[in-house]
């Protein structure tokens, strides 16, 4: 029994003493001068320590901010033992924001809580701006919170600690934002070590800040650098493609008029490599004539801010190339004139077209105008009465108008079937034909003229089946074959043949005529190029015949020459296909 | 209007019986036509006459080569040489004194003053 009364009594006295402990607890607690002793002051010490490492080597080695101040608020609070830590950040626009926060579960989350009016009091303000770290005990008695006790008390915030972070990029340093430790549980008496404490944390976050923003500043320089080097490389590539496969010669002088660029065109126009034309070096490969002409205009061009177009000639190895020059003085954007940039042509082709165009021109001209002189005369003549009884001028002139309306006719006819021939508006009515009978329907309608100029036609009786216009074949032949009649001397024979080949049939019509030279054996063929112009008004001829029977063979995918022997005579040969060519 | 003597050098025979008709008949005149330039310069050599009457466009010596020919020879290079052409634009005035011709008369022409136009240009 006295052992049972004993032990309540002992149980009764425990639950007192450990009461009473916890009271005293309570009360040291509360106590502002309670400070840890000894072995905890030690351990306290140590896992600062631990923490600060940590946080300065993630400033060190970590550019990611975000990752940096989320460590620190998690580990603060733990080492702190406190109930919230977290990083409000001030805004140049007056408002903060709470940017990184560490809770333990039972107190409300105040991250990304923003605040529109920050109001700190300005004594506040520079005393943050001193880097100072602040301790309450009492967040209720705050006087530098009054607008945040309201707020304090909805979180459940009894005690605190402050320590601003510093921005120090700036000549003024300005409070970039705080970290903030939360006591929600119980009042702490936090001393100023754990101030001081939580200081040295806030100025490692200030450099990762900072070294964060010149990163960021960094990387931003670097992809506008990037962006920048990236758009003047595409403007390079565009501008050089557009002069490098432009169709017409470029090139660029200096202010001194050596030139510095050239394109290729302009180097295949004038035959130089780019590094020959460098300098004055594109000079000896103009034509030796037009240099000193050019220079002189080109200088006066220049010193009068003005364009020039002129011709010159180049002496590229190919061969001599008329060239269209134009070139324009370059300013600087402040007016500063800085070179001439210059545009070639090759003209030569259009040139020698010009020429050919003028001279058809010419010729035509003087074909159509030389018969219509005579008939113009002729009938002059006879509408007066300056022939009035003379009989035999009369007559005379009414022979000329009537011969040389006839020979405008036939020119006239001629003009035309050829204009219709090579603009395609002639369709060829192709049909199977015996090359044979196109041959000898030609002879028989020559058989006349080779009796008036005593000429033998003879001609192969052979058979052969041909694929061609039976019409503009027998047209074609009756050309050649009068041509040889009209050419060869009296009592000649003019002889056709037709030979059969394996994928065509090849006519030739031979004569004894006085013979082609060599360098009209090709020029023949073309309009009024007659061996001799004067043939044309002697024999009948137009001057177009051999052109149109080119057209026409060539209509019929055939073939055209003529091969000849001076003073022997000359065999014109031409070529049509054996069978129907595929559509 | 006294007789001349013309030589007229032209490859165009019907043309040149046309012009001889003109100047026999309408100015009067003595011609003598040749169809080739060799043959015309022979002709003026010989005959001498008041004025030539040359084409450009012939086939053996183009006028041009028979204007030098007639130039160069002391025998002919007093006479006038009037060119005709049918040509368009084929000599214009500021090369006549260069060329020495009087004159160039283009093909078609009017054939009952034609004796005249010559007249004038030479001032006969």
């Amino acid at each position: 029994m006295d052992v049972e009364q004993n032990t309540r009594k002992n149980k009764r006295q425990l639950i007192a003493e450990i009461e009473a402990l916890h009271a005293e607890v309570k009360r040291l607690k509360l106590d502002a001068s309670y400070q840890p002793q000894g072995e905890e002051l030690l351990r306290q010490q140590v896992e600062r320590e631990r923490l600060l490492a940590i946080v300065t080597q993630k400033v060190r080695q970590s550019l990611a901010i975000d990752e940096t101040l989320a460590t620190a608020v998690t580990e603060v609070r733990q080492t702190l033992q406190a109930d919230r830590a977290l990083i409000f950040q001030l805004r140049p626009d007056g408002a903060g924001v709470v940017v990184k926060e560490s809770v333990v579960p039972e107190y409300p989350v105040t991250n990304e809580m923003l605040f529109v009016d920050e109001c700190f009091p300005s004594e506040c303000y520079e005393h943050y701006r001193q880097g100072l770290p602040r301790v309450v005990l009492d967040v209720a008695t705050d006087k530098w919170a009054d607008c945040l006790s309201e707020f304090m008390q909805s979180v459940g915030v009894k005690s605190k600690i402050v320590a601003p972070i510093i921005h120090r990029n700036k000549v003024v340093p300005r409070v970039w934002g705080l970290l903030i430790v939360h006591s929600c549980a119980a009042y702490r008496h936090w001393q100023s070590v754990d101030a001081e404490f939580l200081q040295q944390v806030s100025n490692q976050l200030a450099i990762a800040i900072h070294q964060s923003e010149l990163y960021e500043q960094l990387q931003a320089e670097l992809s506008e650098r990037q962006r920048i080097e990236a758009a003047l490389q595409q403007s390079e590539a565009l501008f050089r493609s557009l002069s490098e496969s432009s169709p017409i010669g470029i090139f660029r002088s200096d202010k001194q008029n050596q030139c510095i660029y050239t394109n290729p065109c302009c180097q295949a126009i004038f035959g130089f490599t780019a590094e020959e034309a460098l300098g004055k070096g594109w000079q000896k490969f103009v034509h030796p004539d037009d240099l000193a002409a050019y220079l002189t205009q080109r200088d006066a061009a220049i010193a009068a801010q003005q364009e020039l177009v002129t011709e010159i000639r180049s002496i590229n190895p190919d061969g001599i190339r008329y060239c269209k020059l134009r070139i324009a003085p370059i300013f600087s954007a402040d007016g500063e004139p800085t070179g001439h940039v210059g545009m070639v042509e090759d003209i030569t082709e259009s040139r020698e077209i010009e020429r050919v165009k003028n001279e058809f021109i010419s010729i035509v001209s003087h074909e159509l105008r030389t018969p219509l002189a005579s008939i113009r005369g002729a009938l002059g003549l006879l509408a007066s009465d300056v022939l009035k009884d003379d009989l035999e001028a009369t007559e005379r002139m009414l022979k000329v108008a009537e011969v040389e309306a006839e020979r405008l006719v036939r020119l006239v006819n001629d003009m035309l079937d050829l204009e219709r021939l090579t603009s395609n508006k002639v369709l060829l009515d192709k049909q199977l034909c015996d090359a044979g009978t196109l041959i000898q329907q030609s002879v028989e309608a020559l058989q006349p003229l080779a009796e008036e100029n005593q000429i033998a036609l003879s001609y192969t009786q052979v058979s052969t089946p041909v694929w061609a216009d039976p019409d503009r074949i027998i047209q074609t032949l009756v050309n050649i074959i009068s041509n040889a009649i009209k050419f060869s001397p009296p009592g000649e024979t003019v002889t056709v043949i037709v030979e059969p080949q394996s994928d065509r049939v090849l006519f030739k019509v031979q004569d004894r005529g006085r013979g082609i030279p060599a360098d009209k054996l090709e020029s023949i063929f073309g309009r009024f190029q007659q061996v001799d112009t004067s043939d044309a008004r002697q024999k009948g001829g137009t001057g177009l015949g051999l052109s149109i029977c080119r057209n026409i063979v060539q209509q019929h995918n055939g073939q055209i020459w003529v091969e000849s022997v001076l003073g022997a005579g000359s065999t014109f040969c031409f070529t049509l296909p054996l069978l129907q060519e595929e559509v | 209007m006294s007789a001349k003597r013309i030589v007229l050098i032209d490859d165009e025979q019907y043309l040149s019986a046309v012009i001889e008709m003109c100047l026999e008949k309408v100015g009067g005149w003595s011609v003598f036509a040749a169809y080739s330039g060799s043959a015309g310069l022979l002709l003026a050599q010989t005959k001498q006459p008041d004025a030539i009457l040359l084409d450009v466009m012939m086939p053996d010596i183009s006028g041009f080569e028979v204007l030098q020919q007639l130039k160069s020879d002391p025998l002919t290079q007093r006479i006038p040489v009037i060119l005709l052409t049918a040509k368009m634009q084929a000599v214009v005035e500021a090369d006549y004194a260069r060329l020495g011709i009087v004159s160039v008369l283009t093909k078609p022409f009017d054939p009952l003053t034609l004796a005249n136009q010559v007249a004038n240009t030479l001032g006969w």
